[in-house]
């Protein structure tokens, strides 16, 4: 089961109700906790999860003139939760932040320190996944191990880290810090 | 009533980067008002000024005579309808419209009423108790149209809201937002790329590049007399010519080279007097493909502006022939009748209707125009005359 989990902030908290009806009416089962004037939003095996938070902010907007920011960031790691202050009624990826402020140094400090709470073990899968460009056979045989065994170690990334190495964005953001850490 | 005004609008962001440079616009009552250009040129971010989604850097923005630019979008009295249809898929289309009046507590008849009445404009009623899966695209977007309207803004944003549907759906839609717009009559600016949609649905067209407005006008202001070179090629399908050469005793000349002759078009009274000041100077002239004949009372009418072109490519469209061929190595496309026969490497004489030509300067681009109130002046400025009634007198002419 995956979990989907984004960082919102909506400009007018007195409007949380009315959002939360919104979020509710689109996802079905969600789950928000407010941390002060940003909440946490998770949900369960949602496919193009960052697609449906466009449409939720295009709604939002269409029917209350809200103005809601939402921030996907891999790994559910709260060291990205200040990026929402820079977020304008938008939906962004750690990717997005990343290329956004390229040159800041704290972006590029934050993004590797995410990276450096992964184990070992599971870096260097994701190493060579992202060497044999996504491919799983390649990567099998780059590993040494048995394709069921590759997919037990991805699974175990999708599923207990929370990293989805099938979504773009969490692919294209590891595969940029993972070459700068090394 | 809405009625809008931006006055020198400016957006600049954290990283310096500038959007939208010295904005100023006003917008009447009721108006379309169309803001159309390439990716990149400012549009989006200009409405989304106008929503409240983008702080304004700098100028005054008013709705209704009110300065709005510390106001929250939520109370601007402005509906704005995206790209995406955001529809919620589990409600039917009527829920989808009451939703967000269900959740401000509108009494439940007023909420019956609007959606009905909403419904009735756009032709939904049969579709009410449809689920968005149930619909076509084009269906999904006038869904999406009813839940601006039920909640009777007094201005509509739209945000390039046909992008996503097919070619033929988005011809249909074109025609029935512009209805609907009659019908509701409430101020709208509407966002696009495509320059054929600004050109059919708009009251006034505003034209950008770069974060700059090249010219706001009415489609036919905008067609006839383009401010300058873009505006000229950016306008209009397929873009209007433009051949570099020089002014010479009367004439736009194209030099010719060892293996070319030298192309003399003979230019109009009235194109010359636009063109004081550049004689024996390189200029611009403009020509739309469809004002290029190879027969008929323009042959007759500007035999000094008849050369002969070799065609290079012959493009039926069924009722009309797009001819590409080169003036002395330059490009120039035109569309004339499918009667005519006329095959590659055919070497034709074409005559330009010269009433509907242009003169554009090499390195400002913009449309030289005799400054009646300036005998004499050196330059030329893009200036309003009596080019309507000119416009006019033209057609009537043909």
């Amino acid at each position: 089961m995956i979990t989907n989990k984004a960082y919102f902030k909506l400009e007018n908290p007195n409007e949380r109700n009315i959002l939360k009806k919104i979020l509710e009416e689109s996802f079905q089962e969600i789950s928000i906790n407010w941390l002060n004037d940003v909440a946490t939003l998770e949900t369960v095996n949602k496919e193009n999860f960052q697609l449906q938070l466009c449409k939720i902010l295009s709604t939002a907007f269409l029917d209350f003139n809200l103005q809601v920011s939402f921030l996907i960031v891999p790994f559910f790691n709260d060291i990205f939760l200040k990026y929402i202050y820079k977020l304008n009624s938008e939906v962004a990826s750690a990717f997005e932040i990343f290329i956004r402020y390229i040159d800041d140094p704290i972006v590029k400090k934050d993004s590797i320190a995410l990276v450096k709470k992964i184990s070992d073990n599971d870096l260097d899968t994701l190493k060579a996944f992202l060497k044999c460009n996504a491919n799983s056979s390649l990567t099998a045989n780059e590993l040494y191990v048995h394709r069921n065994t590759l997919n037990y170690r991805i699974n175990h990334l999708i599923n207990d880290l929370n990293i989805d190495i099938r979504d773009l964005n969490t692919l294209m953001f590891l595969n940029l810090i993972i070459n700068i850490c090394a | 009533m809405a009625t809008l005004k931006f006055v020198n609008i400016n957006k600049v962001y954290d990283s310096k980067v500038q959007a939208v440079f010295d904005f100023n616009l006003d917008v009447r009552d009721k108006e379309f008002i169309v803001f159309v250009g390439p990716s990149g040129c400012g549009k989006t971010t200009t409405l989304r000024m106008v929503a409240g989604l983008e702080e304004i850097t700098s100028g005054e923005l008013y709705i209704n005579d009110r300065l709005v630019n510390d106001i929250a979008p939520k109370d601007r009295d402005i509906a704005m309808v995206f790209q995406s249809y955001a529809l919620y898929p589990h409600m039917t289309v009527f829920d989808n419209m009451a939703f967000g009046l269900k959740l401000r507590k509108i009494p439940k008849e007023e909420i019956e009423k609007r959606v009905n009445e909403a419904a009735a404009i756009l032709g939904l009623e049969p579709y009410l108790n449809r689920r968005p899966k149930a619909l076509s695209g084009g269906q999904r977007q006038r869904v999406a149209l009813g839940r601006a309207i039920v909640r009777n803004p007094k201005v509509f944003l739209m945000d390039e809201p046909l992008s996503n549907l097919d070619a033929k759906l988005r011809v249909q839609m074109r025609s029935e937002i512009a209805k609907i717009h009659q019908r509701v009559g409430a101020t709208t600016i509407y966002v696009t790329h495509d320059q054929t949609e600004a050109m059919t649905m708009a009251t006034r067209i505003v034209v950008m590049k770069d974060g700059h407005i090249q010219q706001i006008g009415t489609p036919k202001e905008v067609y006839n007399y383009p401010a300058n070179v873009f505006v000229g090629g950016f306008i209009g399908a397929p873009a209007m010519n433009f051949l570099r050469g020089k002014y010479i005793d009367g004439k736009f000349v194209i030099e010719a080279d060892k293996t070319q002759r030298r192309i003399e078009i003979e230019l109009t009274e009235e194109l010359r007097l636009n063109i004081q000041g550049y004689e024996n100077e390189e200029v611009i002239l403009g020509i739309r493909p469809e004002d290029i004949y190879v027969d008929g009372p323009m042959v007759e009418k500007y035999p000094g502006a008849t050369t002969e072109i070799e065609c290079d490519v012959v493009e039926l469209l069924g009722h009309e022939l797009i001819v590409y061929g080169f003036m002395n190595g330059q490009r120039i496309i035109i569309k004339t009748s499918a009667t005519h026969d006329i095959q590659v490497h055919d070497k034709l004489n074409f005559t330009f209707d010269m009433s509907r030509a242009h003169c554009f300067d090499p390195t400002t681009t913009t449309r030289l125009v005799y400054k009646k109130e300036k005998l004499g002046a050196q330059n030329n400025e893009n200036v309003e005359t009596d080019e309507a009634e000119s416009l006019e007198n033209t057609d009537k002419a043909k």
